[in-house]
């Protein structure tokens, strides 16, 4: 397998190193999934097996370079930027509010002393051992106890190289009792090089704390993104994670929320838009593992030409775990014979004082909206557009930061086809 | 309230009431599976070359195969050599002409079982073929049928008088090598039902089958085959039974189902197999490969089951929607108790332009129950204007049972339509307390919702099963209503 | 005169919250008793209360019942010992048909006073008799308890069952709201039909107009989670023209 050449001289602490070498040695056991496994029934990564990828050696892009993407709004927040899998400070702006909170991995080794925090969830994933044996940036995210950063912290990762680049990133996100941010993740790819980005995001979230998690893909059309967020949340804790797939060939995000205790709660929203000839995968398990947690799923999927977009989410009760509200909503439209979906929203119980459902729609535009708003004197063509981008925008209502959100909705806009049809009318 | 838990408990708790053991003698081949065993039960039956050989093909095929593992189910290894696989009541040989003939012990057995085989099938113009373990014993009513130009005999009788029709659909729908199950049927079916309707016959009367399975350490394997023709209609009803033992006996049916132009087939089920004690132990492992191929245009197969029984339960009755306009429904109510688990749904394959799929699958789980609804609706891109909808409800009674939903959606027409939804609850507390301040214990409100929970899967039953499905369902009104 | 039922220094919490606190009420045989309240008052708390809803802690008083000790009766027993509940929210049941329901309850009050049970056509017979009486076509037979009525139809349907099960102690929690003038009309003809020495009733209401169908014998106000004033029919208009601050003022005028 490709992956024996990555595997030297990697940076970090003796106890990185140690874990380095055992996720290398079980993920060489184990391998990459294939699609007769469950979890990758939709979804075939295994010709990454088959690819020599290069880490990132080149030397940092200049600022000039790295200003070339369609940036998020951050307001007065910081940005890290990371340009071809190296951090590129000169690119970033860390607010001074921010200074003792956001650690680039690259400068800070020192903060994983013990190791990685080590989910076991990120060491029973196959994609996870990837990253833990080859990461080489990212971040430490850590907020102290009763602090409130209201301000967005984003990471933006751009692809601008040519090279058949393996980028892994690592982000750890650790939230002290009573404490709350704002964190985004983008990743813009500017190339048509065939590399892969392979993201892991740890998240621990002490009692009472709340993260808002946005992580917003943007690859270019011949890149492989994969990531998995893990997140686990103690008392009362409170996790909105947004992911939004607007780019890659293909697209595939794993994401395990372990609702640990009383009160702790989840919501996921997104879209994801293989639009074309590409491939997006969502694939969520939440574990309810303490009374009175509540978990709400929304994700919206549009496919157009030769594209499939698929959504997995599992929820799972465990016993004893009463008073269980659950819920996950998958809707999603085919733009195009070519086109595929395939949905499973699964739930799996274990106490019965529970209030779980979950709902599942694959089709085309209501005909009733339609006829709605032509008799409102808009053309078909730009009605159905109109339609088609009011369907995905749907999914950013749980958004609370405006200007994000108008950001989102405008990158939304123009990925979906004839968007300039309705645009020219509002 | 304290006794909340106790109540429900008992509510679900009622023995077994179909658990003994007929004893008359038995023909039985030693335990053990080889190609001298499939050869004997093919000659034992007379069959021509054709069928031994396709049973071969099949175990040979078998050989090579691994028991699924995909399902929601804990099951305890199975040793195939250990089961026997041919069990015929002994003056099987002369099968009896009449009823009059019929063993007067066989017609006990299903006395016991509440079918009083002459009287239930006069009075609700029923025609019985009965299969007591692996053999057909006595079809009623085949001379009336016989007018009508349907056949409906065991299928070992088919084999002798229509091989045409055995060559021409036996493994159509349900190809030997289709799965783990199907395959090892296929090399050691014993019987089972066949049942031709002739173009535009409706078929005059509803067709039924009872199984049980009678001998210790054998395995039941029948096969069904139906076959409606062209713009003809019949109703089929199963029902299965069998005795309480302490170990687990094996039955992996197949059921085939082809409806061509403007048939529609009806298919109902009342599984009530032994679901094994209290404690889990014993109790029949139902695998059972249920397939209907709508090949003609406006063709329907509708699927109603009720699962009361077995120990497992792994079965999805399923529709292969080929033709245009044709409709696929599947209607199911399963109940988990004590330590029994059950992996169970459907699949829709849409294939012909507009064909249309319906699921509604209540599922209730009490005890230790494991009960999981799987089901797959896939959109193959030749189905223009396709539509599914899917109701998927779960009930929970108590907190030690477990309630899963595994369905897949697969899409590849725009312009098809599939709709989902799904909940899992407990009995809502507000319903049960409205019963009871209308003076109804909470044992029989339970019931009361419970049943009105299954009701959109009961009513699609045939009158005499909706009764006898509800008494299974222990929510009979019986004492209440009067 | 007979005590149907008699409240004394009732405390009720509900997750720790008091609702109820100190409530005390007789009710005699033969007498219509109206409760009015401002909203969040406890009236409805009252009511479950006196039907065995669990989810209500009683913290302390005593409820009899006709010489029973009320609060040891599970609902069902309660139900079958003569006392009705006319739910402000009635619940929805799919799947379970209206009739069933109907005749379960019937033959459950029979089967345990040891009358003999009501047969088929005997219960048609009643039925149709009292579907007839609150103006509900037979159709609603058929259907799903409560399932899809309107808020009108559901009010009327408590009725129907309360005429059919004939209780002797009927709590009737706001069965007025929510009716056009002519069920409300409907409704109280209902009522004043089972009026009988034997027999009482409590009716939870808001409205003065209910009160002149259903001509009390007596009126109280229930404030915070007490009875805090009574009085005849007269007091029913009074508050219906003043108010509940009326109540309050006065109240605070006279130290207790
Ligand atoms: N199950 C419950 N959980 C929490 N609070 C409750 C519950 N039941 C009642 N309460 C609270 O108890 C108080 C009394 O409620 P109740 O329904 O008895 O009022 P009411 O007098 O009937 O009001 P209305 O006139 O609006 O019907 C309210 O403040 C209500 O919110
Ligand atoms: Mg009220």
């Amino acid at each position: 397998m490709a992956f024996n050449g990555l595997y030297k001289d990697l940076p970090g602490s003796s106890a990185v190193d140690a874990q380095r070498k055992d996720a290398f040695e079980r993920f060489m056991r184990a391998g990459l999934p294939t699609r007769r496994d469950e979890d990758w029934r939709y979804t075939e990564i295994s010709a990454l097996g088959e690819i020599d990828f290069r880490h990132a050696v080149a030397p940092p892009a200049t600022a000039k370079q790295a200003a070339h993407h369609d940036p998020l709004p951050i307001r007065a927040g910081s940005k890290l930027t990371f340009v071809n899998g190296r951090y590129a400070p000169e690119s970033s702006t860390i607010n001074q509010s921010h200074r003792m909170l956001v650690h680039p991995l690259e400068t800070n080794w020192t903060k994983l002393s013990d190791g990685f925090p080590g989910h076991e969830r990120v060491f029973a994933h196959p994609l996870g051992l990837v990253n833990t044996a080859f990461t080489q940036l990212g971040a430490v995210i850590s907020i102290p106890k009763n602090s409130h950063v209201d301000t967005p912290i984003l990471l933006e990762f751009l692809q601008l190289s040519d090279d058949t680049l393996a980028v892994q990133p690592r982000l750890i996100i650790e939230l002290a009792a009573n404490s709350s941010a704002e964190v985004i993740v983008q990743h813009a790819g500017q190339s048509s090089a065939t590399n892969w980005t392979n993201m892991v995001t740890e998240i621990h979230q002490s009692a009472g704390s709340k993260l808002t998690f946005i992580h917003v893909q943007e690859q270019g059309l011949a890149a492989t993104h994969t990531c998995l967020t893990t997140a686990a949340l103690k008392r009362d804790a409170h996790f909105s994670g947004g992911y939004f797939d607007l780019g890659g060939k293909l697209a595939r995000n794993d994401i395990e929320i372990a609702l640990d205790e009383h009160g702790a709660s989840a919501e996921l929203f997104g879209a994801f838009l293989p639009i074309q000839s590409q491939h997006a995968d969502n694939h969520i398990k939440i574990d309810h593992r303490a009374p009175n947690t509540t978990s709400n799923e929304y994700f919206r999927g549009i496919a157009g030409p030769k594209s499939r977009g698929v959504f997995n989410g599992k929820v799972i009760v465990h016993k004893h775990a009463q008073k269980i509200s659950a819920q996950q909503r998958s809707d999603n439209l085919l733009l195009d014979k070519t086109a595929e979906i395939d949905t499973k929203p699964e739930l799996e119980i274990y106490a019965d004082d529970v209030k779980c459902s979950h709902g599942a729609t694959v089709g085309e535009l209501d005909e009733q909206h339609l006829f709605y708003l032509q008799s409102r004197g808009i053309n078909e063509l730009a009605a159905r557009a109109l339609l088609t981008f009011a369907f995905a925008n749907s999914s950013l209502d749980f958004i609370k930061d405006e200007a994000l959100r108008t950001a989102l909705s405008e990158k939304i806009a123009k990925r979906l086809p004839q968007h300039e049809k309705w645009e020219r009318l509002t | 309230m304290a006794t909340e838990s106790q109540d429900l408990a008992d509510i679900v708790q009622r023995k077994y009431a179909h658990g003994f053991v007929t004893d008359i003698e038995q023909d039985t081949v030693a335990p053990g599976l080889n190609e001298d065993v499939i050869r004997f039960i093919s000659a034992k039956k007379g069959e021509p070359e054709f069928l031994t050989q396709w049973r071969l093909k099949a175990y040979r095929h078998w050989l090579t195969m691994r028991a699924p593992d995909w399902a929601h189910l804990n099951i305890a290894p199975i040793d195939y050599q250990a089961i026997s696989y041919y069990a015929a009541p002994k003056n099987a040989d002369d099968a009896p002409k009449s009823l009059d003939e019929v063993d007067p012990k066989l017609l006990e057995t299903y006395e016991k079982l509440g079918i009083p085989l002459h009287e239930r099938a006069r009075l609700a113009g029923v025609a019985v073929d009965a299969v007591f373990d692996s053999v057909s014993v006595a079809t009623t009513f085949k001379t009336k049928l016989a007018e009508a130009g349907v056949i409906f005999c065991s299928f070992s009788e088919a084999v002798q008088n229509h091989p045409e029709l055995i060559k021409k659909y036996l493994g159509t729908v349900v190809p030997v090598r289709d799965n783990y199950f199907a395959a090892l049927n296929s090399a050691v079916f014993t019987d089972g039902s066949f049942v031709y309707i002739p173009k535009g016959v409706r078929c005059p009367m509803e067709l039924s089958t009872y199984f049980r399975i009678n001998a210790a350490n054998t395995g039941q394997f029948e096969r069904t085959l139906i076959i409606a023709d062209e713009g003809s209609h019949v109703s089929y009803l199963e029902g299965c039974t069998a005795p309480m033992r302490d170990e687990n006996q094996l039955h992996a049916a197949v059921v085939e189902l082809v409806a061509l132009d403007n048939a529609e087939i009806k298919y109902s089920t009342v599984q009530n197999w032994y679901p094994g004690d209290e404690e889990g132990r014993g109790g029949i492992y139902n695998f059972v490969t249920k397939r209907g191929d709508c090949r003609g245009v406006r063709s329907k197969i509708s699927w109603t089951q009720v699962e009361t029984g077995s120990a497992i339960t792994w079965k999805y009755p399923s529709c292969v929607l080929r033709g245009k306009d044709s409709v696929g429904e599947f209607y199911s109510v399963a109940l988990t108790n004590n330590y029994q688990q059950a992996d169970t749904g459907t699949k829709m394959i849409h294939i012909g332009e507009n064909s249309r799929s319906t699921i509604i699958s209540k599922g209730i789980s009490a005890g230790h129950g494991q009960n999981a609804y799987r089901g797959l609706v896939r959109i193959m891109p030749t189905a223009a204007g396709a539509r599914n909808y899917t109701q998927c409800d779960s009930l929970l009674l108590g907190d030690q049972c477990g309630a899963h939903t595994f369905p897949y959606i697969e899409s590849r027409r725009p312009d098809a339509r599939v709709e989902h939804e799904a909940t899992t609850s407990k009995i809502s507390e507000d319903q049960l307390f409205y019963c009871r301040q209308r003076g109804l214990t909470e044992e029989d409100a339970v019931n009361m919702i419970v049943n009105g929970f299954c009701k959109e899967v009961f009513k699609e039953l045939p009158m005499e099963f909706a009764v006898e499905a509800q008494n299974l369902m222990n929510v009979s009104l019986e004492g209440a209503v009067g | 005169m007979k005590a149907m039922l008699t409240i004394e220094d009732l405390h009720v919490s509900v997750d720790g919250q008091p609702i109820l606190k100190g409530l005390n009420l007789t009710v005699a045989a033969g007498e219509i008793h109206a409760i009015m309240g401002p909203n969040g008052s406890g009236k409805s708390t009252l009511a479950q209360v006196l039907a065995g809803k669990e989810d209500y802690e009683i913290t302390s008083g005593r409820v009899t019942y006709r010489d029973q000790n009320l609060l040891d009766m599970l609902p069902e027993e309660r139900a079958r010992a003569g006392l009705f509940l006319a739910f402000q929210y009635p619940v929805e049941i799919p799947g379970v048909n209206n009739a069933y329901l109907l005749k379960a309850a019937v033959n459950a009050k029979r089967a345990a006073r040891g009358e003999p049970l009501v047969d088929a056509f005997e219960f048609m017979q009643l039925v149709k008799e009292r579907m007839a009486q609150v103006e509900i076509s037979q159709e609603f037979l058929h259907r799903s308890v409560n399932e899809g009525f309107s808020g009108g139809e559901k009010k009327r349907n408590e009725i129907l069952q309360m005429l059919m099960l004939e209780p002797e102690l009927a709590v009737l929690d706001e069965t007025d709201s929510g009716l056009d003038v002519d069920a409300l009309r409907i409704v109280a003809g209902g009522v004043n039909s089972l009026r009988h020495p034997d027999r009482s009733m409590i009716v939870v209401t808001h409205y003065q107009r209910l009160l002149e169908l259903i001509v009390p014998d007596r009126v109280h106000v229930l404030a915070n989670g007490q009875i805090v004033k009574s009085g005849d029919k007269e007091l029913a208009r009074e508050l219906d023209e003043r108010g509940y601050d009326w109540v309050r003022t006065e109240l605070a005028a006279t130290p207790t």
